[in-house]
């Protein structure tokens, strides 16, 4: 036995034209959200992930220190 | 959650999409074994929340938060559980299959299903559980499920390497003056050094984006010591706080409210000018008094599953604080004591290494060949009973045959004055000892005192220095290891020996078992382990500066730790690596009068009372003459 033949009879009718539609449009309310919530960091998302990639290259290059010793960040070694 | 999600991904993309092209991979003994792990991840997943549930109802623990959206969200999640399981057994109840035992979650729930009555509502119940779980998807940025995201983010944006051992250096004065005489040059304006913050805005994205991934789960309160003594401290509502205000980029009068309600922050006359009490900063979140009530022990951070520096924070605060002048007199005498005797005791400097030169220790002048440096530090130079735990030392490296020197000009390391927040003057401090040892740099440093070893290890690799620093423990195991102290077996006394992990050693500096190496070859000891030991041992109450000054509490850290002891491990001795410890604990049970039942010793001192005679008498007799 397989999924698609178990699981086909129970499914509603006309469920497969909704469904992809209806969970692209809450996934999206979901990445919209997450977009709102990252500008309350004050930060565009192109810097941040400029900043995680130099700041990860140099802190896997270095291992040490790990935190800052330039900027006013804690959390990273760039 | 994880594996319900993923389990109901393949089911459609296989129904979708590859079942339509033939390609069938769930099917016979995949799909079987399929259904029985989405089975038991859906039981799991509701016995997880239903306990989660009857815990918030039926054993609050005090740290955790009880609120509306905390409900709404778990009953979300329970109503998708439950209702996924109910959806399959309504199906397994209408369509009975041979291999319904391997979904036998949904096998049992079918037994309770009338076959009749699925068609009617298999449908509707079928719609309204796709859209809770879409729900749920697209509340997760609005509400606190926003963790489930955040906690990885955060996690992946922890420098690689990250101790918990060092802190942030905000600003270097170094690279400032530099900058300053250039700008001058060109005629630029002068940079301003960051001190602090007063208001969550002022932090950088990665040190908002950590407050935001709190799941206000309540770990970090529960270790706290300083929440534990009845302090106005509470890491969880300091986070939250700034959570609150990060949020609302407003004041948070509300969380001091319901801080109030809890005992912790404000009372009497101040609740009713919550935010204008002027022990209050940073927009609400704190009071003067709880940013002095941290020992930055750590536990918080480690306890944390979001990996929040919980302690970075407070000491930025207290940056602020120094940078608005807002100290105590405590705070300010101490500061002053170790920038004008280069101690916290505010004793002459002279009188530092004057003792130990006197009895014939050598300083570095006098043996430059010296292999070993023995940092004294100020407490085992000027603290009277830490004075004992040295000499104890320096015996033991004597008997060992270690060529070692002290260091006549030795002044504090500046480790306080950086954990209360004046980072400019440690900063000079720290300058001064870098030009000063910089010469010594191809030695070893011996420490006795665990805050020592931390700020010679690793805040001066800002200042370009890199020492080899050892702390005593780990030398004293190494000699045993190597044969090079031998002890006296015989009449050796039987004694239950609990070892206290000092936060700076343990949990900052991860060593744990040198010490107890050297306890287990003590003869006569048998180690004993307190319930709270390793990472999840509890702080004396010394760090963070506390030491040095009494904050509001309803009862001391140290008493709380060594009852804690006392109960769990039934110790004659209270073995410590660290002099902080050994005075607070000196101190906790001469309050509880316990001076007749338990002996507090550092583990030199044990140590050096089990040399034999003949090593006393013997190579060191003249060194030990002096010593004793």
């Amino acid at each position: 036995m397989d999924a698609v033949r178990e699981f086909l009879p129970f499914m509603p009718a006309g469920a497969g034209a909704i469904i992809y539609p209806l969970s692209i449009l809450f996934i999206g309310c979901m990445v919209y959200g997450c977009y709102w919530r990252f500008q309350r960091y004050g930060v565009s998302l192109r810097d941040a992930w400029n900043e995680v990639r130099a700041c990860r290259r140099k802190s896997c290059a270095a291992r040490l220190p790990a935190y800052s010793t330039e900027a006013s960040s804690s959390r990273c070694s760039c | 959650m994880l594996v319900l999600t993923l389990g109901t991904m393949t089911v459609a993309l296989q129904q979708d999409l590859l079942g339509k092209l033939g390609l069938m991979f769930l099917k016979n003994g995949v799909y079987f074994a399929f259904e029985f792990a989405l089975d038991t991840a859906a039981l799991a997943f509701v016995a997880g929340c239903l306990a989660a549930l009857g815990r918030r109802l039926f054993a609050k623990p005090d740290y955790l938060e009880n609120s509306a959206e905390s409900y709404a969200v778990l009953g979300l999640l329970l109503f998708i559980g439950a209702t996924g399981l109910l959806l399959e057994g309504m199906r397994l109840a209408a369509h009975p299959v041979p291999w319904g035992y391997w979904s036998y979650v949904g096998s049992a729930v079918a037994a309770f299903v009338p076959a009749a009555a699925v068609p009617s509502i298999y449908p509707a119940l079928w719609w309204t559980h796709l859209f809770a779980a879409l729900t749920m998807i697209a509340l997760v940025p609005f509400t606190k499920l926003y963790h489930i995201l955040a906690i990885p983010v955060n996690l992946f944006l922890e420098p690689v390497g990250a101790q918990k051992a060092k802190l942030s250096m905000p600003f270097n004065l170094m690279d400032m003056a530099e900058d300053e005489e250039s700008a001058e040059e060109t005629g630029e304006e002068e940079p301003e050094p960051v001190m602090g913050f007063a208001k969550v805005q002022e932090i950088d994205w990665k040190r908002k984006f950590a407050i935001d991934a709190c799941a206000n789960c309540g770990r970090c309160e529960s270790v706290c010591p300083a929440h534990a003594a009845g302090r106005k401290l509470s890491p969880r509502l300091l986070i939250q706080g700034l959570k609150h205000s990060l949020a609302a980029g407003a004041p948070a009068p509300a969380l001091m409210k319901r801080a109030e309600a809890s005992d912790l922050i404000l009372d009497g006359e101040e609740e009713e000018n919550l935010g204008e009490a002027e022990d209050v900063f940073a927009e609400g979140v704190l009071t003067e008094e709880a940013a002095w009530s941290c020992v930055n022990c750590g536990a918080c951070m480690e306890e944390c599953p979001a990996s929040i520096h919980h302690v970075e924070y407070l000491l930025d605060l207290r940056r602020h604080l120094f940078s608005e002048g807002r100290v105590k007199d405590k705070q300010a005498t101490l500061l002053e004591a170790v920038e004008r005797n280069g101690n916290p005791y505010g004793l002459p400097s002279y009188e530092r290494t004057e003792w130990l030169l006197d009895k014939g220790i050598p300083d570095i002048e006098e043996n430059p060949d010296a292999d070993y440096i023995y940092w004294i530090g100020c407490a085992g130079a000027y603290g009277i009973r830490n004075q004992e735990v040295t000499l104890a030392t320096l015996r033991l490296l004597k008997a060992a045959g270690i060529n070692f020197a002290i260091l006549a000009d030795e002044k504090c390391c500046g480790e306080v004055v950086k954990r209360l927040g004046e980072e400019g003057r440690f900063q000079l401090l720290a300058a001064e000892n870098v030009a000063y040892l910089e010469p010594y740099a191809d030695k070893t440093f011996i420490t006795s005192c665990p805050h020592c070893y931390n700020t010679l290890k690793h805040e001066y690799r800002d200042f370009g220095l890199e020492l080899n620093v050892i702390h005593h423990a780990e030398l004293l195991a190494q000699l045993l290891k190597e044969g090079k102290l031998l002890l006296e077996t015989k009449d050796a006394k039987l004694a239950h020996i609990a070892y206290h992990d000092p936060c700076n050693l343990g949990r900052f500096n991860g060593i744990y078992d040198a010490p107890r190496d050297v306890i287990q070859k003590l003869p006569g000891a048998t180690l004993v382990e307190p319930e709270k030991h390793g990472d999840k041992s509890f702080c004396c109450g010394a760090g963070g500066g506390n030491a040095w000054f009494n904050v509001e509490e309803k009862e001391k850290i140290s008493s709380i730790r060594l009852k804690e002891i006392c109960v769990s491990a039934h110790p004659d001795v209270l073995a410590v690596a660290c002099p902080y410890c050994l005075a607070m604990f000196d101190d906790a049970v001469k309050t509880e009068g316990m001076e007749k039942t338990l002996a507090v010793k550092d583990i030199s001192e044990l140590l050096a009372d089990a040399l034999p005679a003949a090593t006393e008498d013997g190579a060191d007799a003249e060194t030990k003459a002096a010593i004793s």
